[in-house]
Order: C-alpha cells, then structure tokens, then sequence
C-alpha cells in the first residue's frame, strides 16, 4: 500500500463521520443542541481562531503542558533507571507506585491547589502527576529488561560503572525511552483539561468548561477538536524525532513485520 | 471490502445505540415527572413536597432526584431525562439562549449569596476589594450580583479586581482560607458556616445591591408545558403549599434540608434561613428576569438576550395561586 493511498483510506473514514455529524443533526436524527451539526462547530472554531484568542489558548495549554511533561522526564527517566538496575529499591518502590499510578490526573486538583494556590503551578504540577508515573513504570520495565550479559561485557573490558551507564545502558535504553516519552507526552496533552479546571483564565482546558458552563456545545466541540488536532501533531513531530534517532537502529530491526503480516 | 465484518457490525450497532441515546424522548401521560434539584438551601420546597407528600395530595406521581451540579441538570433535562429542573435563573436563562427548549415557570428562594471574606482580614466594604483577588463562578449566580455590586461600588469588574474562576464551592473555600484568594463570591449555608466556625465574615449579601434578587427558579421542559398544563400547574400548586410551610416552619425546614443534604447541622441551617440572608419565594415577576438576563448580556456571559417570551411562562402559576 503506498503512502498516498493509506493517506487517503484515513482521510476516507474521516470524511464519513464529518459528513454523518453534519447530516445527523440537520435532519433531526439527533437533537441539535446535543450534537450541533458540525458546520455550526467549524465556523465556532474559525471564528476563535480569526479572533486571536484559539492561538492564545493553545499556546498557554503548550507551555504548561511542555512544562509538567518535562518535569515528569527528568524526574522518571533517572528514577526508573535507577529502580530498573536495583532490585532491593525496586521491591521497596514497587507498591508504593502501584497504588500513586491510577491515581486520574482530577483527583489531583484539591491538593494541587491547597499545595500550589492558584494559577499555572497547580495546573503543572497536575499535568506532572498525570504523567510522571505512567512514564516511570514504563522506564523501569525497560530498564529492568535490560540484557545484564552486555553490562557485563562492558564492565569485564574495563568500563567504569559510570561508563557503563553512559555507554551500554542509555542507548540500550534510548528507543524504549523514546517510545515513553511519546507516550508520556500525549498523556500530558490529556491532563491538559484536568490541570486547566480550576483558577485559570486561560487555556483550552479553561475555554471548554466556561462553554459548558454556559452550554455553548458547539465551543466545547470547537475545543476537542482543537484538542485532538494539537494532541495529534504533537505526537507526529514526536514520531519524527524518534525515527531520526534511531535511524542507526533501522535494518536491524523487523520493521513493518506486522504491517505486512496483518495488511492484506 | 471489510475483511473484519462482525467487528464492522459491532461498531455499527453501538453508533445506532449511541444515536439512539441522543434522540431523546417525549413526555408520555402517566410517566412520573423526573424532577431534578441540587442540595441548596432554598431548594428545599421540594425536599418538603416529596417528604410531607404533597404530590400524592395532588394525584401527581413525581420523581424527585439529587443532582450534583446545575450544569447537569440542564444537560439532563436537555435529553428528556428530567421534565422539571430547579437551579439558579443565571444557569436557566444561560441554557435558554442557547435554545434548550425549557420555560421558567416560578421562583424557589432570593438572596442567600454574598461576599465572604476572612475574619482578619483589613477588608469592610466593597469598595474596599480594588485590587484584590475574588473567587467567583463565571456567569452564576454568584458571578453577575457579584459584577453589578462591584459596578455599584464603583469598580470595574474586569480591571479593577481579579476574578479567579472556580467550579466548585468547596473550592473556593478552600482558597479563602488558605488566603490564595482575598474574597469570595459565595452562598448560605457556607457563609454562615464560615462565621460560626470564626474564620470567616460575610462582607455583604447582594441583597444590598439589588434588593430581594432573584436566585434558584423553577424551570420545565417546553413539552410538558404542550401536553401536560394539568401536571405544571398541580406540581406549583404543590410549589406554593411548601413555600408556605417552609416560611411558616423554619426550624422544620431546617431539619428537613439537613436531612437532604446529609450535611451542616440543624442549628446553621436554620440560622441560614435568616429573613435578612434569604427568603424562600415562588412569585415571580417577568421584569427580574429581564434584568437578570440584561446584565448576563452586557457582562458578555451570553451571546444575545433571550425574548420574555423565550425566558417564561407564568400562566401555569397564576393558574396555580388561583
């Protein structure tokens, strides 16, 4: 199948649910103030942007988002390393992750605002929440089936145990990392919501629910689909980044195995 | 075409189910009117209509049911869930210029909100708020007496004070006292709460600003309205009658709202039920609402004014007083 054409077959079942959500409503099938048709929604969305304020949503939802994710890397990434390569601290963590992890990124929000008042702090520290954990238990799985025969290796022809992480273990770790992050990521944009519920004048968190609050479906709508856009360029320039990292990696691995095994 | 046709047809059947779900469904005769109410103070002519049985007076069989949030109730009723809601007229009138297909047809309290402040804190009157942060709702009932008694007292609601938007009361307690926010727009029985518990002060109630202003209303479904007159003018028959008792009976109505909300005790609620804090009403009168839903316009909560036309319809409680 060509790239072309797999574009086309996505954008086709797009076109489908566009066109069911425009008619469903118009011919009454579907009360219009439930589902406003999605005409009404696209000039809603139009209309934010050409006014400036959509961008100025999505750029403060970015930075909040870019800034709780980036906190949650640089605390899970050396943390689940660390556990991954010892079994004691490991066994001693393990529950304490177990029971933190399901907690939902809104559960967080009474303490975020008793710890952090009002503003973007709380809003970061939900989106670190939300993310830090998923990203950590990822790193550590990773980090813990890591093969020891070539740590070995490079500990028996003379590495430092320092060298030994930074020459073996990270870029054993690398894709596993990547694939985290970009995972990581879009767990961040999700939480985006959550964080922006309370005491913020911005963002699109903010946006969606004073429409909802006002029940202006169709700038609810307009925010999910902005949502969902943003959510999803996100993770394509991050599918990018992972590709050109690990480009060496490329041959040696059964790429597209399982495209050719399931595409008829 | 679809290698995989039983997941197709899966898929197929939830989006018919899920169609079906939105395409809500008209009141039928004899169905028992779901009514949907919040745990709030002067909602509770409903509370006492359910529990001293006012409905079966009336023949009227009725469903009486605790939700969380107005939002949720408009929603709600917006599906065909509810037939009848009871919120603040701000979320009414809000869920009316957006087209939901409902009327106001009487009012169940005025009053009751305010401005909460903390006891030490240097702040005795409105205009004393210049700069300073206030929790408030956007666009509720705590948010447009809010505006107009700032206007009042001379200031800009938009530059001359900080706004903080919450969704939740609890919430913007919590900031009061912690001290993230300066004020807070509020209602009973948390304000009273607050003074008893010696933390906090109510600066004013908006009554100061706009005497006895309309809060929670009564609102029905445009089809009940169409089919059913008999069963809207039974239920504020049954509307006036615990009205009355809960005016006649505060310390009784206390006790019944507390057994409701399953909160507060006795004795703050029937303080909260003060005449100078709020007053349990059903009249109501065609020019507060116009006002209320003027002020939401100009304030930009809502896009356009709704007509009186499209906000209520009286002639079921002029039926009912008769």
């Amino acid at each position: 199948m060509s790239d072309l054409g797999k574009r086309l077959r996505g954008a086709s079942l797009l076109l489908v649910l566009l066109v069911l959500w425009e008619l469903l409503p118009r011919l009454n099938l579907v009360d219009p103030l439930l589902l406003p048709p999605f005409d009404r929604v696209a000039a809603r969305w139009a209309a934010l942007l050409m006014s400036g304020e959509l961008g100025a949503h999505v750029v403060i939802s970015l930075l909040r988002v870019l800034a709780g994710f980036v906190l949650a890397a640089l605390t899970a990434i050396p943390l689940g390393i660390l556990l991954g390569l010892r079994p004691a601290l490991r066994e001693r963590a393990e529950p304490l992750l177990g029971m933190l992890r399901p907690i939902s990124p809104p559960a967080w929000i009474p303490l975020a605002i008793l710890w952090f008042g009002i503003g973007n702090r709380p809003a970061v520290f939900i989106i670190w929440m939300g993310t830090m954990f998923s990203l950590l238990v990822g790193v550590l799985g990773a980090a813990r089936s890591i093969d020891s025969r070539w740590v070995k290796a490079g500990l028996t022809l003379g590495a430092s145990r320092r060298q030994a992480v930074r020459l073996v273990i990270l870029p054993l770790l690398l894709p596993a990392i990547l694939t985290q992050l970009r995972v990581g990521l879009g767990l961040a944009w999700m939480c985006v919501i959550a964080a922006e519920m309370v005491a913020v004048r911005q963002g699109l968190g903010y946006l969606m629910i004073q429409a909802r609050n006002l029940f202006q479906t169709d700038t609810v709508l307009a925010g999910m689909v902005t949502v969902g856009l943003v959510g999803w360029a996100l993770d394509g320039m991050l599918g990018i980044v992972e590709r050109r990292a690990l480009h060496w990696r490329e041959g040696t691995e059964a790429h597209g195995f399982f495209e050719r095994a399931t595409d008829h | 075409m679809f290698p995989r046709l039983p997941v197709v047809r899966l898929l197929l059947a939830v989006l018919l189910l899920a169609l079906a779900a939105l395409t809500g469904c008209a009141p039928k005769k004899d169905d028992p009117l779901a009514i949907g109410v919040r745990t709030a103070n002067d909602h509770a002519p409903f509370y006492i209509a359910d529990k001293l049985g006012y409905y079966a007076d009336e023949g009227l069989q009725v469903d009486v049911q605790l939700i969380p949030s107005n939002t949720e109730i408009v929603e709600a009723i917006q599906r065909g869930d509810l037939q009848v809601g009871v919120a603040p007229i701000t979320t009414a009138i809000a869920a009316i210029a957006q087209g939901a297909p409902i009327k106001i047809v009487a009012m169940t309290g005025r009053g009751s909100d305010g401005l909460l402040v903390r006891a030490d804190s240097g702040i005795q009157a409105i205009g004393d708020l210049r700069g300073k942060r206030i929790a408030t709702i956007r666009g509720s009932i705590l948010d447009v007496p809010l505006r107009q008694a700032l206007d009042q007292a001379g200031l800009d609601p938009e530059q001359d004070v900080e706004l903080v938007y919450f969704n939740q009361l609890g919430d913007m307690i919590q900031a009061l006292k912690t001290g993230q926010v300066d004020a807070s727009s509020n209602t009973e029985p948390f304000m009273t709460e607050a003074e008893l518990q010696g933390w906090g002060r109510i600066l004013s109630y908006y009554t100061e600003s706009w005497p006895d202003h309309p809060c929670c209303v009564v609102f029905v479904r445009q089809d009940l309205l169409d089919q059913r007159p008999d069963a809207v003018q039974k239920l504020l028959r049954t509307h006036i009658r615990a009205v009355d008792y809960a005016n006649a009976h505060p310390r009784e109505t206390a006790e019944i709202i507390v057994e409701y909300l399953d909160a507060f005790d006795v004795d703050l609620v029937e303080a909260s039920l003060a005449p100078e804090k709020m007053r349990i009403d059903y009249r109501i009168v065609a020019a507060e609402v116009e006002q209320m839903a003027g002020l939401m316009h100009a304030y930009g909560l809502i896009e356009r004014q709704p007509s009186t036309e499209q906000l209520l319809d009286l002639s079921p409680l002029e039926a009912a007083v008769k």
